[in-house]
């Protein structure tokens, strides 16, 4: 998660790493999720927060938010 | 007059957008089509706003759209395309785009094909100019028949960007698909012609005239082949060229001849249907030929300006400048700034 | 619950200029209904995938191309190319349009024959034509256009065996500055091959010469190349009718007008770069005109296939789900895949979605439902998240696709038709089991 913690949100969506000067555009969930993890929450409490946020089902937050955190490893951003 | 710019690319790999911005800035309002937010003039401060652009190839109702917002805020007057790849459908559709108040000064689609490279040879015939053999080709095994008849150094050029001089048949074919890859079919291989070759810019004003013009000598290039120093020449025949050809076709708007000279000899090499990269060099020494073009554009009586000082030279330098990161992220997420 | 949901997206900027995925700017196409009848509903009612033809769009595109050609021509025949799409009930708009029928095997003459179709109002082209076949279309009246000197031989034969004499037309190939040309088919008109194919017809005098056909190519990008082919077959037209004493009734120019599909490998949009009808019609009556010596004009053949069915073709396909691949491209799974979009190797398809979905534009990629990794129908786009369920609507597909449509894993989808009232009709149920079993022994 200390990849995570490094990135700077601004208020065009747009995540920035300035140890390494690469940029990630999200959108406002993606924004939120980000969010999440620099707070230490979990998988399923990302899920739950969600949940509670929007009213989607768990079933298809599950699908999003575990691509969502594929893609960060994609990225190198989590182990 | 609010005028929108196209080609803000000023790397390595000019586009005319910038110059065409600096010939214009003092006397008008203006405004940066990019297509790409890394374009360096979406960072120089030189237009009031800048908008990202679908890229062309997603055709005009994407485009239209686009327009039809950033008319929402800013009503733009006119546009000057200055991109190969985005020409076509600006001459194709300039009847709807004038519809929305946005006035062009842009060649008719007839005009436009006649340069097309596989087509020219026919104009230069009109012309009275010699233009070097050229083959269309789509696939690499038609190298051999051209080889039956035309010998190594040839030109292997793409039909809107991107001519590479191959020495013999495997840097042909590396060119080949190096062009077909990014641009597509079909590529055109053409025969090599020596001399000097000789750069002419002009804008004309539809109705057969020849409003404005400057012939020059590039000195030296780029290892990309993107004039670096250069000349202006008087070179009558150029000049006559030029104004035998905007009164053959009626040309509208701008245009540059790229020409090669062999004593007394002519050829073409080829007509683009824009300003070039080097424009601004014609603004210094008096020959504002983008406030010509906006002049022809609000069809105010234009006097022409064919004459100007010889032994001028033209230097092109790389700058820097630095800006907010902040600027670059707007643009990304915004799509204007 | 104030807020909407979207899926979350994250995508690293990429500092290239000129991504490969596509313009940075979001762009979306959106699709809500075809003739007025919602995709969704099309979608519920007869099943996905599906391929749908708009009667509409069929008819505006006849009447327009027919319009081009006879505002300039004075006698002038459309034939339906029945190999672009033989769907019965397609095949039959056009016979209530005015076309008559084009060939190019014994079973598309049968298809003809089978809707009603009279001998005299078949075409009969192709390479292959079984020697049985063809006597029965010279028996009810066909208009064969012979390919080669081994067909010219069983006409004769079966003039022996009918004791007739029968008129024929030829098909000829010819260099028209076109890459590739298409050589394969008929006779050469540079090299003299024609002109003593036609010799040979006279000097056994049993079959006689009527009209003279060329096909130059397809998806033609120049309407100059019909121009030349005109001339050429005018020229010939001359040479055949002063040797032999002939009267050469018709010319066919063929097909080979392009629809508004984007080519791969070009650039510029489809609606930049495809000439106009008028230009292509310009380009063939003008020639005729101009090379005609003739004290009358011959009847203008035109088998137009792709150009008059292709923008009238959509298939309508849902997402079925998607994964994540490892270089952080998004797959989508379709329920429609490359063995009924056969069209998808060359030609980049306009993908519209069923509604704006908000969020990022993410790489992504389409691919079919078939166990295999060729099954891309579009290799790199930018797309919003889309959703489970999502309708895509593929176009242009009219020409071709069904037709050459393989049955592979799935069944064969259902085809719908709408007609010019906006009413969807089923013309096509989906393949079953039983089908597919029909002819196994």
């Amino acid at each position: 998660m200390q990849q995570i913690k490094e990135l700077l949100l601004d208020e065009n969506n747009i995540a920035f790493h300035p140890m390494i000067g690469n940029s990630y555009q999200l959108n406002s969930i993606g924004m939120k999720i980000l969010q999440l993890l620099k707070e230490d929450n979990s998988k399923e409490e990302i899920i739950d927060a969600l949940h509670h946020a929007y009213g989607t089902s768990k079933d298809a937050l599950f699908i999003d938010v575990s691509d969502f955190l594929t893609k960060l490893k994609i990225y190198g951003l989590t182990q | 007059m609010k005028i929108a710019v196209s080609g803000l690319n000023n790397t390595d790999n000019p586009a005319p957008g910038i110059p065409v911005i600096k010939s214009l800035k003092e006397k008008h309002q203006l405004f940066g089509l990019a297509y790409d937010p890394n374009e360096p003039g979406n960072f120089m401060d030189m237009v009031s706003q800048t908008y990202l652009m679908p890229y062309p190839s997603l055709g005009i109702e994407a485009l239209k759209t686009r327009l039809e917002h950033i008319q929402e805020d800013e009503h733009i007057e006119a546009i000057i395309p200055n991109l190969d790849a985005e020409l076509p459908l600006y001459i194709k559709y300039q009847d709807e785009i004038n519809a929305m108040g946005i006035k062009l000064c842009l060649p008719s689609q007839e005009n436009f094909e006649l340069r097309n490279k596989n087509k020219l040879d026919t104009l230069s015939e009109k012309l009275e100019i010699t233009y070097p053999k050229t083959y269309e080709i789509s696939s690499i095994g038609e190298f051999d028949k051209i080889l039956e008849s035309s010998q190594f150094p040839l030109m292997i050029k793409g039909n809107y960007y991107k001519a590479y001089k191959a020495l013999n048949l495997d840097a042909a074919i590396e060119y080949f698909y190096r062009i077909s890859n990014e641009w597509g079919f079909p590529v055109l291989v053409q025969e090599v012609v020596e001399g000097e070759e000789i750069n002419l810019v002009g804008v004309a004003d539809g109705k057969g005239e020849l409003k404005g013009a400057v012939a020059i000598k590039k000195l030296t290039t780029t290892d990309i082949g993107k004039i670096w120093t250069g000349l202006t020449i008087q070179n009558e025949r150029l000049m006559e060229i030029a104004k035998n050809f905007v009164k053959l076709t009626k040309w509208k708007g701008p245009f540059e001849l790229e020409c090669m000279i062999n004593m007394n000899h002519i050829y073409m090499i080829e007509i683009n249907p824009r300003f070039p990269a080097w424009v601004y060099f014609a603004t210094e020494i008096g020959v504002n030929l983008p406030e010509i073009l906006v002049d022809i554009m609000q069809g105010k009586e234009v006097e022409a300006q064919l004459t100007y000082s010889s032994n001028k030279m033209y230097v092109r330098f790389v700058d820097e400048l630095v800006t907010d990161f902040t600027d670059f992220t707007t643009l990304l997420g915004k799509k204007e700034l | 619950m104030t807020q909407t949901y979207e899926k979350p997206t994250i995508n690293k900027i990429d500092f290239a200029m000129a991504s490969k995925y596509g313009s940075p700017l979001k762009t979306q196409k959106i699709r809500q209904s075809i003739d007025g009848v919602p995709i969704a509903e099309l979608s519920e009612k007869f099943g996905s995938p599906l391929f749908v033809y708009s009667q509409k769009t069929i008819e505006e595109k006849y009447n327009t191309l027919k319009e081009a050609f006879t505002s300039r021509y004075p006698d002038v025949q459309f034939s339906w190319s029945y190999k672009t799409n033989y769907l019965n009930a397609i095949c039959k708009i056009y016979h209530d349009l005015g076309s008559i029928a084009e060939v190019v095997s014994e079973f598309e003459y049968q298809k003809a024959r089978a809707l009603g179709v009279e001998g005299k109002d078949i075409i009969f082209n192709g390479p292959y034509k079984p020697k049985e076949d063809l006597k029965i279309a010279v028996q009810e009246g066909a208009k064969i256009h012979v390919d080669n000197l081994f067909e010219l031989g069983d006409l004769e034969a079966i003039a022996d065996e009918l004791n007739i004499t029968i008129p024929v037309a030829i098909r000829i190939n010819m260099n028209t500055g076109v890459y590739p040309q298409w050589s394969r088919f008929g006779f050469n008109y540079e090299n003299g091959e024609a002109l003593e194919a036609v010799k040979r017809m006279y000097a056994k005098g049993k079959l006689y010469l009527v009209g003279i056909h060329s096909h130059i190519g397809t998806f033609m990008l120049d309407a100059n190349a019909y121009r030349l082919a005109t001339m050429k077959i005018m020229q010939l037209k001359h040479q055949v009718e002063e040797t032999f004493d002939a009267n050469i009734a018709y010319i066919d120019l063929g097909g080979g007008f392009a629809s508004k599909s984007n080519l791969k490998g070009v650039y510029q949009s489809a609606e930049v770069i495809i000439p106009t009808v008028d230009d292509y019609a310009e380009a063939i009556t003008g020639a005729i005109y101009e090379f005609n010596r003739s004290d009358t004009l011959p009847q203008l053949y035109l088998e137009t296939g792709r150009h008059l069915i292709d923008e009238a073709g959509y298939l309508l396909t849902s997402v079925q789900g998607w994964k994540r691949f490892p270089d952080g491209k998004k797959g989508y799974v379709l329920d429609a895949g490359v063995n009924i979009l056969y069209t998808s190797t060359w030609y980049n398809f306009n993908i519209e979605l069923d509604k704006r979905y908000e969020g990022d534009n993410e790489p992504s990629m389409l691919n079919g439902p078939l166990c295999m990794n060729i099954d891309i129908i579009e290799e790199n786009l930018m797309l919003p998240a889309l959703d489970r369920g999502t309708i895509l609507s593929i176009s242009p597909v009219g020409a071709y696709n069904y037709t050459q449509a393989m049955q592979f894993i799935r069944y064969k989808p259902a085809v719908v038709l709408i007609d010019t009232e906006g009413k969807a009709r089923l013309i096509k149920e989906v393949d079953n089991l039983a089908t597919i079993n029909y002819r196994e022994v």
